[in-house]
């Protein structure tokens, strides 16, 4: 019977020490984890921080003169546009009068 | 006596064992059950602090691009401890050095008060700040770690965006109508703002101020499909980084939040309804060399025009003659007219999701001599922005919409309200590409993008009735005439030249909207109409090219 009892009390004491190391890892595991994410906190900071920076230096107001004077970037003016059928059409790739012959079996589009 | 007294000896040697061993026992109990509370339920009076709950990250705010126009980020506020400070000139000049904005005198009175244990030094120091104070080895100073709201973009959308305070709560514009989403954190707000074309316009805004002296200006674009706000500008500009610094003048959005009397942009409005409404066709002419007499009060025209005996409705938008204008509005009648101004939005205080708007001042009552002032812009003061959206249906073929700021634009949450049938839009739209070709609006021609507009020149009221040397010039423009896609406005308050008298829309307004459409409209996507050169076939067959000829193209 007294064997059972000692038996018992370290069984006992067993248990309250895996109990006690469970709930340790589980703090340290807490601590690792609020630590990451303090670390991604300021990471996310950094990030804004940077994403503000590049937000200032390309503003339109500064790159626009930037563009111009090292660059010598305008504006794009009206008849700096073509559509993409000129471009062959200038270039003397297509004669103007040249139109696609319908496939066989097509009818012309009216 | 010795055998008499040993076994009394044992009895009480065994009760004290007892005792010591129960004594022993309850204490290894206590011990022991006292560990097991601690291990499995953590022990209250040693318990870790918990970090206390964190503001969500006040939510950024960017364009329809993703550019970024607000974002929050870390800061410090330093405040000290006065009574642990020996000497608070010393401490307050070495701040002083790092941080030139601080009153020296006055942070030397400050942290000179003994009594006080906490003072505020500043707030929203940013990481290089704060490593420079820490750098002073200064007594008495802590900082504690914040956020700070911050608009790269500088004054852009100044007014538009507003700002929040040190405390993060949204004070003007979106951060303030807003203000209950961005606090809670998450996705960035997404307004429909163009960061490129909002630069464009208030460059040219900017740009004006080389050739007029001005009170103040407003400008905005709208995409006519949708009603999304591309671009909205008001003139003094302010910079939201420091609103502190705002003057009352530049204070007020011009935009939204002030009414004018815009005068004759009003003409195409009142075309509209009256085709709209039977009481006019483009064939129809009138008589507008004569002066016209409504009431008591004359209304002429500021010039004599040509062929001014058979003026049709296109010449009367084209050349602005009041006179014709108030004939077309007497035909159409005031209640109808009126009706026609209610359905685009110009009698009633607009309701939609973005920023404050200014009630309009509207007539008392639509007596004849109203409807005939109404007819050509006056008498009737409204917003530019409610103003601007009196266009949007010219050019989306007769559809009123709200006005939106924030993307995405469902195309199925917009609200559209047909005021006019697509033929009258058209038409009108026609007539106004002729006061861009002929008329008073050339100044606004942006070579290959179309313009359709009208100027719009008012005196302004005061106290004493109009005064005949202030005025507000307009220019309301539709673009590309020939599939219309954007709606500008630009108003200028009290504009006078520099050089010349020339103060009147065609000289003032008409030209900024010429050269912010010339500038704003690739950024749009809106392509030039050009008259290319194209190679066309006339001669015999076979002979290709012996004659060319021009052709409109769109680009």
């Amino acid at each position: 019977m007294k064997r059972w009892w000692i038996v018992g009390l370290l069984l006992v004491a067993g248990l309250a020490v895996g109990l006690y190391r469970a709930k340790l890892g589980a703090r340290e595991n807490e601590d690792r984890i609020a630590a990451l994410n303090t670390e991604i906190r300021k990471a996310s900071e950094e990030v804004s921080v940077l994403k503000a920076d590049e937000a200032y230096l390309s503003r339109p107001e500064r790159i626009g003169p930037l563009a111009r004077e090292r660059l010598g970037l305008q504006p794009a003016a009206p008849e700096q546009f073509t559509a993409p059928e000129m471009i062959a059409r200038r270039a003397g790739a297509v004669p103007a009068a040249a139109t696609p012959a319908p496939a066989q079996g097509q009818q012309p589009a009216q | 006596m010795r055998n008499e007294a040993e076994p009394a000896e044992d009895r009480w040697g065994s009760s004290r064992a007892r005792l010591v061993a129960v004594v022993i026992g309850a204490a290894f109990t206590v011990i022991v059950g006292r560990s097991a509370q601690v291990a499995l339920a953590g022990d209250a009076s040693t318990s870790r602090p918990h970090a206390s709950r964190e503001v969500a990250r006040r939510a950024d705010i960017v364009d329809r691009k993703g550019e970024l126009l607000a974002t929050t980020l870390p800061a410090y506020s330093l405040s000290a401890d006065p009574s642990v400070i020996w000497d608070a000139g010393d401490v307050a000049r070495g701040l002083a050095s790092v941080l030139p904005g601080l009153d020296v005198r006055d942070l030397t009175k400050r942290l000179s008060d003994k009594d006080r244990q906490f003072v505020w030094v500043q707030r929203g120091l940013t990481p290089a700040q704060r490593q420079a104070v820490f750098k002073l080895g200064l007594e008495g100073l802590h900082f504690q770690e914040e956020q700070v709201r911050v608009y790269p973009g500088g004054h852009l959308a100044g007014h538009l965006l507003g700002f929040a305070n040190v405390d993060g709560k949204g004070i003007d514009g979106v951060e303030r109508v807003f203000n209950t989403q961005l606090a809670k954190g998450g996705a960035p707000l997404k307004l429909t703002i163009d960061s490129g074309v909002q630069f464009a316009l208030e460059s040219e805004l900017e740009r004006a101020t080389e050739d007029f002296t001005f009170k103040g200006a407003a400008g905005i674009v709208v995409d006519a499909s949708t009603g999304a706000v591309r671009a909205i500008a008001s003139w003094p500009f302010i910079d939201p980084n420091h609103p502190g610094d705002r003057t009352d003048t530049a204070a007020t959005d011009r935009a939204t939040n002030s009414v004018f009397e815009l005068g004759s942009i009003y003409k195409p409005l009142t075309v509209a309804a009256a085709i709209e409404a039977g009481d006019l066709t483009p064939q129809d002419t009138f008589d507008v060399t004569n002066p016209i007499k409504v009431g008591s009060a004359l209304i002429h025209d500021e010039h004599p025009f040509e062929h001014s005996s058979a003026f049709t409705a296109t010449d009367i938008i084209a050349y602005s003659s009041n006179v014709g204008a108030v004939q077309i509005g007497q035909r159409l009648g005031p209640e109808k007219l009126k009706a026609f101004l209610d359905s685009v939005g110009l009698l009633d205080r607009p309701s939609f999701d973005g920023p404050s708007s200014a009630a309009p001042l509207t007539p008392a009552s639509w007596d004849p001599l109203t409807a005939a002032t109404v007819s050509f812009g006056h008498g009737i003061a409204v917003s530019p922005l409610s103003f601007v959206m009196s266009y949007v249906p010219f050019a989306n073929g007769g559809d009123y919409l709200q006005p939106l700021f924030v993307e995405p634009a469902d195309p199925a949450a917009i609200k559209r309200r047909r005021v006019m049938s697509p033929e009258t839009a058209h038409t009108v739209v026609a007539m106004m590409r002729q006061t861009v070709l002929v008329g008073t609006g050339k100044n606004a021609a942006a070579p290959g993008y179309e313009v359709a507009g009208k100027t719009g020149t008012a005196e302004k009221p005061g106290p004493d009735g109009y005064d005949p040397n202030a005025n507000v010039t307009s220019f309301a423009a539709v673009f590309p005439a020939s599939r219309p896609q954007y709606v500008v406005l630009v108003v200028l308050d009290d504009a006078q030249p520099k050089t010349g008298d020339r103060r009147t829309a065609a000289y003032t307004s008409a030209s900024i909207v010429g050269r912010f459409i010339a500038r704003a409209a690739p950024l749009l996507d809106v392509h030039p109409v050009l008259q290319e050169p194209v190679e066309t076939p006339i001669g015999p067959a076979g002979q290709p090219g012996t004659r060319t000829a021009s052709e409109s193209r769109t680009l």
